[in-house]
């Protein structure tokens, strides 16, 4: 009888698209939107992924990675003898504008690591050495930088290259590849001393301090501790990524604007699909009225719309999930909008799919419990 | 001839219809709709009998109980008090699913209005009863094209329904209500929607199936055309049986 029941689906053209669509939309809808909110948490953390290191010490007033409340150049002494501090280090890290060859600007995030240990260093070169940052006026611009920095040249910009930073001419030596960040601007690295020169003078320039815990002690307890003995803000990197997260929920609407246009998402398919099914169901109760007469049990009568709502639940999820993957590979070739897909968000939609499904299934079933099999002999 | 009334043949059996007697017996059935002022008496202490071997028409005016007792021998319907025997099963005292499971093996239906499923070929059609029945698909199929030869549409089982005439529908139907070898068919006003000479072929099928060992036909009919293929006549009067007559030709 499964074919049957499927060949029943199948024959209602109209209606079968019309399933098969509301399904597509809220899969598509849903995942689609949930891959850009993704990809918008993962910019957010972005600084934590390109500036490696266990512990961050910022300004107490600090909330989240991509803020700066710069500090006093004392502060790091203080965070190097908190007990249990392995090494502190003083890391500078604030916008600036980039001035490239025909003239024009771009903004540009700087950052100044450590002079001799380069710790916070671009986990990925993709051209030149790292140690080379410490000749005079040099610097090492990401990926994202190769694009942007190249306006007006005939030639993508790379080592050997120079642009400006506040009148300031900087030399490329490296080439690496970062992670997006919020702000979509590109990084570019440099020492820490050489930083302060690029950027205009101001009263404290100390962003944030990276610090690592003595062998045999754990970041949090450390960290705990610098903020105990010294006021300062201090948390491990997976802190400061959480209250990242944290603070974009609470201060911003994006992620409340997401989640509206999800829930839209799967109620727009609930309806349609709810509705087209049951009205599916409907159509054909004169049919299933006589299997009923025929002697088809409800249990037989069950297993055929559960298999029809199934799969119409699956083709229209994969068809979904293809077109969210189509976008998503578009959105990351093109850098924008941000898309990150962790693998909860398809399996969450499947189950939100088969909840539409098993609705719509249990809407027609009751009508086709509550039908009277003596129905088929009436006109 | 008339013979009084249908408790006549009830003393010539063995009293509870499970011999060989009697396709259906039924005892002082009861149905009524609606309760309180608007209750309506549709089958009023029927009794009624159907011979093993025999078509037997069911006639009588409209809103008589016919389609009513059809139902309930059919066991699409549920009664309220009385007994009714089909071919040895007691469907007074069987489960809804026994009934269901009754309905699969014993019964075949044929419809004023065919019921055939639209988006199905005639031979997937034919096939439901056997698939009910939880035969596989290729053997059911190859049996239905078989039943379709019976009926005279040989090679039109890959068409649609709709690619029929009428009276070709109706046959098919025919073929779907005897593809399972059921004991007993039942056919609600099989012609009325067909001509006289399409009317009359599917009678010829009918009375050719109910001559088979051990089957019967009950056909409920309004329509005088086809009087003359009946083996015995029971006329309902106000949710009653009111006279039975041995031979068509007398009413
Ligand atoms: N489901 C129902 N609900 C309420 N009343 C019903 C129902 N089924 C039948 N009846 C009533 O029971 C009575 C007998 O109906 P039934 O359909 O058996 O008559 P019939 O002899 O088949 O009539 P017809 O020749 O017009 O088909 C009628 O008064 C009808 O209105
Ligand atoms: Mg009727």
């Amino acid at each position: 009888m499964y074919h049957i029941a499927l060949k029943m689906l199948f024959a209602d053209r109209a209606k079968y698209i019309m399933l098969i669509s509301g399904l597509t939309f809220a899969a598509l809808l849903m995942t689609q939107q949930a891959g850009v909110f993704f990809g918008i948490l993962g910019w957010t953390n972005g600084n934590l992924k390109n500036i490696r290191s266990q512990i961050w010490v910022v300004d107490p007033k600090v909330e989240q990675v991509n803020e700066i409340k710069a500090m006093r150049d004392t502060d790091v002494n203080r965070v190097r003898s908190v007990p249990g501090v392995a090494w502190a280090v003083p890391t500078f890290w604030n916008p600036q504008q980039a001035r490239l060859a025909d003239g024009s600007f771009k903004p540009i995030v700087l950052v100044g690591l450590d002079n001799s240990s380069l710790v916070g260093r671009p986990v990925h070169m993709i051209a030149g050495r790292i140690e080379d940052m410490r000749l005079p006026n040099t610097v090492i611009i990401d990926d994202l930088g190769v694009q942007r920095l190249s306006q007006g040249r005939k030639k993508p910009i790379g080592i050997g290259d120079t642009f400006e930073i506040n009148d300031k001419e900087a030399r490329i030596v490296g080439i690496c590849q970062t992670e997006k960040m919020f702000w979509g601007y590109p990084y570019v690295f440099t020492t820490y001393d050489q930083a302060l020169r690029f950027a205009p003078k101001q009263r404290k320039m100390l962003s944030f301090i990276l610090a690592e815990p003595a062998e045999g002690q754990s970041a949090a307890a450390v960290a705990k501790r610098i903020h105990e003995e010294t006021g300062l803000g201090a948390h491990t990197e997976e802190e400061f990524g959480a209250m990242t997260v944290k603070w974009f929920f609470k201060n911003t609407g994006i992620p409340v604007s997401f989640a509206t246009t999800i829930i839209l998402g799967f109620i727009v398919g609930f309806a349609i699909a709810g509705q087209t099914f049951y009205s599916f169901i409907l159509e054909n109760l004169r049919h299933i009225g006589a299997l009923k007469a025929m002697g088809a049990s409800n249990g037989l009568l069950t297993r055929m719309v559960i298999l029809q709502a199934i799969t119409v639940g699956i083709i229209g999820y994969g068809i979904g999930i293809g077109l969210t993957v189509v976008v998503g590979l578009a959105f990351l070739q093109k850098g924008m909008p941000p898309f990150s897909l962790p693998y909860e968000v398809p399996l969450y939609t499947f189950f939100a799919i088969l909840f539409i499904c098993a609705f719509a299934a249990v809407l027609g079933l009751r009508k086709i419990f509550n039908l009277e099999p003596a129905i088929v002999f009436r006109g | 001839m008339v013979m009084a009334d249908a408790n006549n043949i009830s003393t010539n059996g063995n009293g509870n219809g499970n011999g060989n007697h009697y396709a259906v017996h039924v005892r002082s059935v009861t149905k009524t709709f609606g309760t309180g002022d608007a209750t309506i008496h549709a089958l009023r202490e029927v009794q009624f009998d159907a011979r093993e071997g025999e078509l037997l028409m069911i006639v009588g005016p409209s809103g008589c109980g016919k389609t009513t007792l059809l139902s309930v021998i059919a066991g699409t319907l549920g009664f309220d008090s009385g007994e009714v025997d089909v071919f040895g099963s007691p469907l007074h005292s069987l489960s809804k699913g026994d009934i269901t499971d009754f309905r699969a093996k014993n019964i075949g239906f044929i419809f004023q209005q065919f019921h055939l499923i639209p988006t199905l070929t005639n031979a997937e059609n034919v096939s439901v009863p056997l698939l009910i029945n939880g035969m596989k698909r290729a053997i059911a199929e190859k049996r239905a094209h078989e039943l379709l030869e019976v009926v005279g549409l040989k090679g039109r089982g890959n068409h649609l329904p709709s690619q029929l005439s009428g009276g070709q529908q109706q046959r098919v139907a025919i073929a779907r209500a005897m593809v399972h070898d059921p004991k007993l068919i039942i056919c609600d006003e099989p012609t009325s929607a067909l001509d006289k000479e399409n009317g009359a072929k599917i009678m010829e099928l009918l009375s050719s199936i109910a001559r088979a060992p051990g089957r019967c036909v009950i056909v409920v009919t309004h329509d005088p055309r086809i009087y003359h293929f009946a083996d015995r006549m029971t006329e309902m009067e106000d949710g009653r049986v009111a006279r039975v007559h041995a031979a068509p030709e007398n009413l």
